[in-house]
């Protein structure tokens, strides 16, 4: 089922919390909504549950507007952060909840409904835990079961609210992938609510990147990382340097340092945003980059992280890989010149962002 | 035991701890209990049981223990409703009605009493209205029930209102998104959290309805065999200065609500083991 989200706007009491929101998350699919908390996101994600109400806008579901529709009557799949389990039942009941609470009519005989509940506990990978209580299992467990129960419902849409927020980074890498490979064999049109970057770039096949109740970009993980459409979606994905630089006869400075040609107003101060790892630390070479100096080394394990203080008088994070150096050995104090690979220049007037990327 | 008690602990003082448990609820609560219990027999087994065997008594103790236990169950409701709204809801004077729901507690019972009788007498502000109606509350049994009522309400709150406010609101909302209606949530999610505490406040509100006293005897009327309860019965023995009759009552009351607290312990025992 395909999920629209339309002009949508909500405000709790005189705080406005989303502004004029559009989505559109295609049969199938698998939507990422990332932002900082506070950013709106998962407001948005329980006006699509129904657990929350809009002022204004549309949710479809394919082309029926649900807008009245109470939560009980979307058939959505909601996992929540907690968990939410009923602890008072043994995980097969929990599982089964959905679909014991239906009415005669609709409901499956007790013989199916066991089946099922067999099923989806196999399918989470936890067949052997039906008869126990949720206090008995471990978070990453917890979760698996609240998702079998949310499936148990066959539920058109599946909602994640920071599902992993709770579990600590071993088990949430290991969920995400298992998820990922799980959502992509049940074919079901996903939205995740998440502020882990990782978890979003590398689950979702598109990420709304949320902030103050606006989504800033919407886009495929790689564009958004590649091209970023903001200032703001670069700091939050991983943080970048931010260096500034002018605009000068279609050529680009930093400080006194030519660094390239660059089609863009003419004159204009702007901002230049280059990730760690995409600058590249060289020793001394003039006239090829940035010149300055070696501030200080950090070793960290797959990589060295290295602070270089410009001519500019700008400091810059650097990734510096172990492959790199050639045998040959850093020193803090040392001159060294830096290459910038990639880096977005954004116009520094406020609400004017003429993004430029260069790539090497 | 010894194993357990000579184990290292963070916080030392078991044995100190316990000496004092042991010591201070021999002196405050065994030492006076045992004491009526051997008055309540001094003028032998056979007296005891004539005392206790009465019509009249027989009348006091039906009345005090049947309308303690209609007043609780009145109150389970009640106070279900008002804690509910009390912890869900935000809305103006909240604090207020919360502070007020103290005041049976704080308020001496006498006090009580009067105002009560002074609102259902015939020419009352409430009983003037109910009288025409052939509802007559105060000096009947109605009375008794009614006062009752009031001082029990605040166990009742007072032991819900915690667990309600622990509750899991995102469990409610796993319902809801799972199909289940308002009701089916209630039963099923809400309530077995909400059972025990129930029945807690169910059993302090009995036991302190049984006991009480002063705001029962101005409205009941005190009618023996009619509307008498237990409690003053005793009160009337001891100014006759038949302190063995008022001795065998008491061990009575002792007796019943004893037999009664176990039931509701053990009851609630299975009730929790039942949800582990």
């Amino acid at each position: 089922m395909q999920v629209a989200v339309q002009g949508l706007s909500k405000a709790f009491g005189e705080t406005a919390v989303l502004h004029d929101i559009n989505l559109l998350v295609p049969e199938g699919q698998f939507c990422a909504l990332l932002g900082p908390s506070g950013s709106g996101k998962t407001t948005l994600l329980r006006i699509i549950a129904g657990l929350e109400f809009a002022d204004l806008g549309r949710v479809l579901f394919d082309s029926t507007d649900v807008a009245d529709r109470s939560a009980r009557d979307r058939q959505v799949g909601f996992v929540f952060q907690h968990y939410a389990l009923f602890r008072h039942m043994t995980i097969a009941d929990n599982v089964a909840f959905g679909l014991q609470v239906r009415e005669r009519k609709l409901r499956p005989a007790a013989p199916v409904i066991k089946r099922r509940v067999a099923e989806l506990l196999e399918l989470v990978q936890l067949a052997d835990y039906g008869a126990r209580y949720p206090d008995q299992l471990s978070g990453g467990q917890r979760q698996r079961v609240a998702l079998a129960r949310a499936l148990a419902i066959e539920p058109r849409v599946l909602l994640l609210d920071e599902p992993f927020g709770a579990l600590d980074a071993r088990v949430r890498k290991d969920m995400r992938t298992w998820l990922r490979g799980l959502q992509t064999k049940l074919g079901l049109t996903s939205i995740l609510v998440t502020h882990d970057q990782d978890e979003a770039l590398e689950l979702a096949d598109s990420v709304a990147v949320m902030e103050h109740g606006h989504i800033i970009q919407c886009a495929s993980p790689q564009a958004i990382y590649d091209q970023p459409a903001t200032p703001a979606v670069y700091e939050f994905l991983g943080g970048a340097n931010r260096l500034t630089c002018r605009v000068s006869n279609g050529q680009l400075f930093v400080g006194d340092a030519l660094l390239g040609s660059l089609a863009a107003a003419d004159d204009a101060a702007a901002d230049l945003y280059v990730r760690a790892h995409d600058v590249e630390l060289l020793p001394t070479a003039p006239g090829t980059g940035l010149q300055g100096e070696l501030l200080r080394l950090t070793w960290g394990g797959g990589m060295t992280h290295a602070q270089v203080r410009l001519q500019s008088g700008d400091t810059l994070e650097v990734d510096v890989p172990p492959w790199s150096s050639q045998g040959h050995s850093w020193l803090v104090g040392q001159a060294v010149t830096v290459r910038l690979r990639r880096y977005g220049v954004f116009g520094s007037l406020a609400g004017a962002h003429p993004a430029a990327f260069v790539g090497i | 035991m010894a194993s357990l008690a000579q184990q290292r602990r963070t916080l030392p003082g078991f044995g100190l701890g316990l000496g004092v448990t042991i010591t201070y609820l021999s002196l405050i609560v065994l030492l006076p209990l045992a004491t009526m219990l051997l008055r309540s027999l001094g003028n032998g087994p056979a007296f005891w049981w004539q005392a206790v065997s009465s019509a009249r008594v027989l009348a006091a103790l039906r009345l005090s223990f049947g309308a303690s236990m209609a007043a609780a169950a009145v109150d389970v409701i009640f106070g279900l409703i008002i804690a509910w709204v009390l912890v869900r809801y935000r809305f103006i004077g909240r604090r207020w009605f919360d502070a007020l729901i103290d005041l049976p507690f704080a308020l001496p019972t006498a006090v009580a009493g009067i105002t009560l009788s002074a609102l259902y007498a015939g020419n009352g502000w409430l009983g003037q209205y109910l009288e025409p109606w052939g509802i007559k509350v105060a000096f009947t049994r109605v009375g008794v029930f009614v006062a009752l009522v009031f001082v029990a309400l605040p166990f009742i709150v007072r032991t819900v209102q915690p667990v309600l406010q622990d509750l899991d609101k995102e469990c409610e909302e796993a319902a809801a998104t799972l199909g289940a209606s308002r009701w089916q949530t209630f039963r099923q999610v809400l309530w077995p959290s909400l059972a025990p505490a129930l029945l807690t406040g169910f059993t302090m509100a009995l036991a302190r309805a049984v006991g009480e006293y002063g705001s029962v005897i101005f409205i009941a009327g005190n009618l023996p065999r009619v509307s008498e309860i237990a409690p003053l019965l005793i009160t009337i023995k001891l100014e006759q200065y038949d302190y063995v009759g008022a001795a065998a009552i008491g061990s009575a009351m002792l007796l019943l609500s004893f037999v009664l607290l176990l039931v509701l312990n053990l009851l609630q025992r299975r009730m929790l083991r039942v949800q582990r």
